[in-house]
């Protein structure tokens, strides 16, 4: 740094890096410390962070390979993890996607064409979304308990079914991406429009491309919520191989017997999805895409 | 290549009207300036001929085609936004065939009138480039290859020059009437500009209020206006005005009396001009002859006092504060002339050169000097 600086300074970026220290660490340590339990041995939640003994047993059994105890005795993989994670995937991936095109539309709608309600109707969206999730527990159930009279493929139990419940919770979404798109001059859209483009054609080949680091952003947000997301998931989904990992995962805590190591190793397998999806995102999270577009 | 005429047009938002009523007939091929200051609808009026703004009453036809309800990719405009509105997400030749893109021609045909339209516009070795890496006058040039390549009847240019700094603006004025005679397309230009007006129309359309105050040639506008309005917004520096009484006036001319008893004489056609009645006379900065103190001034001299002077090398501006008004007087002086602040100076108006308008704002004819260009083209 060629900038001249204060003594004092010195004495300040001692103190900052060990505040940033510490707040790293408070962040770090509940993943080590899960990291610790599925690799110790047995099923102990307390004991040292690094484990005396290294043991692979829970990772076997949460990739569904049996393990040969010392005394010759082989245990079966309790629950179908994988399965869980693959269904936890199916519903994340579908659901942001989805989430993706309805928000960015309904964002759309808002942000450039103006119709009586419009206000209101963001409004009472957002509203409606600050009520917890667990109180609609009820209705959401019942919906879909009715639903799947008339559309079985929709309704209790089914992926469809929770995917759709998913879908609901998009006003976040549409505020997020809304803010985005008035960000945009009108005039590029208005550009597209003299040259020819149908109002779709302006969203989708001039808007949608000027938006792309909000849109992963949402697609991020929207895909780790559902895989984290368990009270909806629990209601919906009752049968253990349509289960998703966070709801399933669960099933390693009974009363009578807290399979700790098990369910720590499940639980780092959900957050491999969100850690791959994240990097490959991350490529797309540049700003100043519409640098150049307007002015000089 | 198609004329435009709009008739009766106006536009209102809600409550607020913007246009009241403009009737105007664009020939094939003419080059038309809007010009008013901000506010005056002149980006309004030019929106909705694009279609990006719907009419609330009134025709606008293009090539005979009445076009009120056409969106604007079938009015055969295109148009050169202020803000150049390129997509920054692709490079310059996707900017230019993006019209072309949405109208499915083929990517020979795209690539072949992208290629036409950066040779005229000398833009060949930007093709590649995203518009972020392209300097202000670049991305002028890109935005009016977009235009160019989809061969518009009318192009619509609102304020294109406004973000240029001031030696590129010139350059970049000289291209588009460089343009326009080259591609002799009816082009239709919006500026707040005097100069830009001036330099690049064959008509000016002087709006004011939503209204059109008047259209003519640019010299016509400038030696004739219509308007008090008109001749104070067309010419720089700024036409020179007094408030006055009218004491006498038939049809060879008119003698006025300004606030401190000075008497003016101004030759237009005055006849039927009600004795008393107020009236503003202008005269313009260049048509002051400043006389010494010892000539005998034979009327129409003005008695003032330099407040201020600008000597620019090929000419000089003096300011000059005279007793009949609050305002300064602009005068256009030889460049040799040295008039400190403070110093007296006599300004003689000759008649010929003296604008007089009534109450309202509507000017007297004035007798035409000779050798005094405008009128009809």
């Amino acid at each position: 740094m060629a900038m001249v600086l204060d003594k004092s300074h010195r004495w300040r970026l001692v103190a900052a890096h060990i505040g940033l220290v510490a707040f790293i660490a408070l962040t770090v340590f509940p993943f080590l410390m899960v990291l610790s339990i599925s690799l110790r041995p047995g099923n102990f939640a307390v004991g040292s962070i690094i484990p005396t003994d290294v043991t692979l047993e829970h990772w076997k059994l949460a990739l569904g390979i049996p393990y040969v105890k010392p005394d010759g005795h082989i245990v079966n993989p309790p629950f179908p993890v994988l399965l869980w994670l693959w269904n936890s995937v199916k519903v994340a991936g579908v659901t942001a996607l989805l989430v993706l095109a309805l928000s960015t539309t309904s964002a759309y709608a808002f942000a450039r064409m103006r119709f009586t309600g419009r206000s209101f109707a963001l409004n009472t969206l957002m509203l409606m979304q600050m009520f917890p999730a667990v109180l609609s527990l009820v209705a959401i159930y019942a919906i879909f308990e009715t639903v799947g009279d008339s559309v079985p493929k929709m309704g209790i139990n089914t992926h469809a079914g929770l995917i759709l419940a998913y879908c609901g919770g998009i006003a976040m979404h549409a505020w997020t991406i809304k803010g985005y798109f008035e960000t945009i001059p009108a005039e590029m859209e208005e550009a597209a429009k003299v040259d020819g483009a149908s109002p779709f054609q302006a969203f989708w080949h001039v808007l949608l491309p000027m938006a792309v680091p909000i849109l992963v952003v949402v697609f991020l947000l929207s895909f780790i919520g559902t895989m984290i997301e368990v009270p909806v998931a629990s209601v919906l989904l009752h049968d253990e191989k349509n289960l998703t990992l966070a709801v399933g995962s669960r099933l390693y805590l009974y009363q009578q017997n807290y399979l700790w190591g098990d369910f720590a190793a499940a639980a780092i397998l959900s957050g491999l999805p969100i850690t791959m999806v994240f990097i490959l995102g991350q490529r797309w999270l540049v700003s100043g895409l519409t640098a150049g577009g307007v002015k000089g | 290549m198609a004329d435009v005429v709009l008739k009766g047009i106006h536009k209102s938002y809600g409550e607020v009207k913007t246009l009241h009523g403009i009737d105007l007939e664009i020939a094939d091929g003419e080059f038309i300036v809007f010009v008013g200051p901000s506010g005056c609808g002149k980006s309004t009026l030019l929106r909705s001929i694009a279609g990006l703004e719907d009419i609330s009453a009134g025709e606008l036809y293009i090539g005979g085609r009445q076009v009120n309800d056409e969106p604007p990719a079938r009015r055969g405009v295109s148009m050169v936004f202020q803000s150049y509105a390129l997509y920054p997400h692709m490079n310059v030749a996707e900017n230019m065939a993006f019209g072309l893109h949405l109208a499915g021609y083929t990517k020979a045909q795209q690539r072949a009138a992208v290629e036409n339209a950066a040779r005229i516009l000398q833009i060949e070795h930007l093709l590649e480039r995203k518009p972020k890496a392209l300097s202000g006058g670049q991305r002028q040039r890109v935005a009016i290859g977009r235009a160019i390549v989809r061969k518009p009847d009318v192009f619509l240019f609102d304020e294109p020059l406004s973000n240029l700094d001031a030696a590129l603006r010139v350059q970049m004025r000289i291209e588009i009437a460089k343009l326009h005679k080259q591609l002799a397309a009816t082009m239709i230009y919006v500026t707040h500009d005097q100069v830009e007006a001036m330099t690049l129309a064959d008509r000016i359309v002087v709006l004011n209020a939503g209204l059109v105050e008047q259209v003519g040639a640019p010299l016509e506008l400038y030696h004739n206006p219509a308007t008090l309005f008109v001749a104070g917004f067309i010419g720089s520096p700024k036409m020179n005005f007094l408030e006055a009484t009218v004491v006498s006036g038939n049809a060879q001319s008119a003698t006025v009396a300004l606030p401190q008893g000075t008497q003016l004489q101004a030759s237009v056609d005055a006849s039927g001009v009600v004795v008393q009645s107020k009236v503003t006379v202008g005269f313009r900065a260049e048509h002051v002859e400043l006389v010494g103190a010892g000539q005998a001034p034979s009327g129409n001299v003005l008695q003032g006092e330099v407040m201020a002077q600008e000597r620019l090398g090929d000419l000089t501006y003096l300011y000059v504060q005279v007793p009949d008004s609050e305002h300064l007087m602009t005068v256009r002086a030889h460049p040799s002339v040295d008039a400190a602040a403070g110093s007296r100076v006599w300004l003689h108006i000759p008649e010929q050169w003296v604008y007089m308008f009534n109450a309202e704002g509507k000017a007297f004819a004035r007798h035409a000097v000779s050798g005094e260009k405008g009128g009809s083209r």
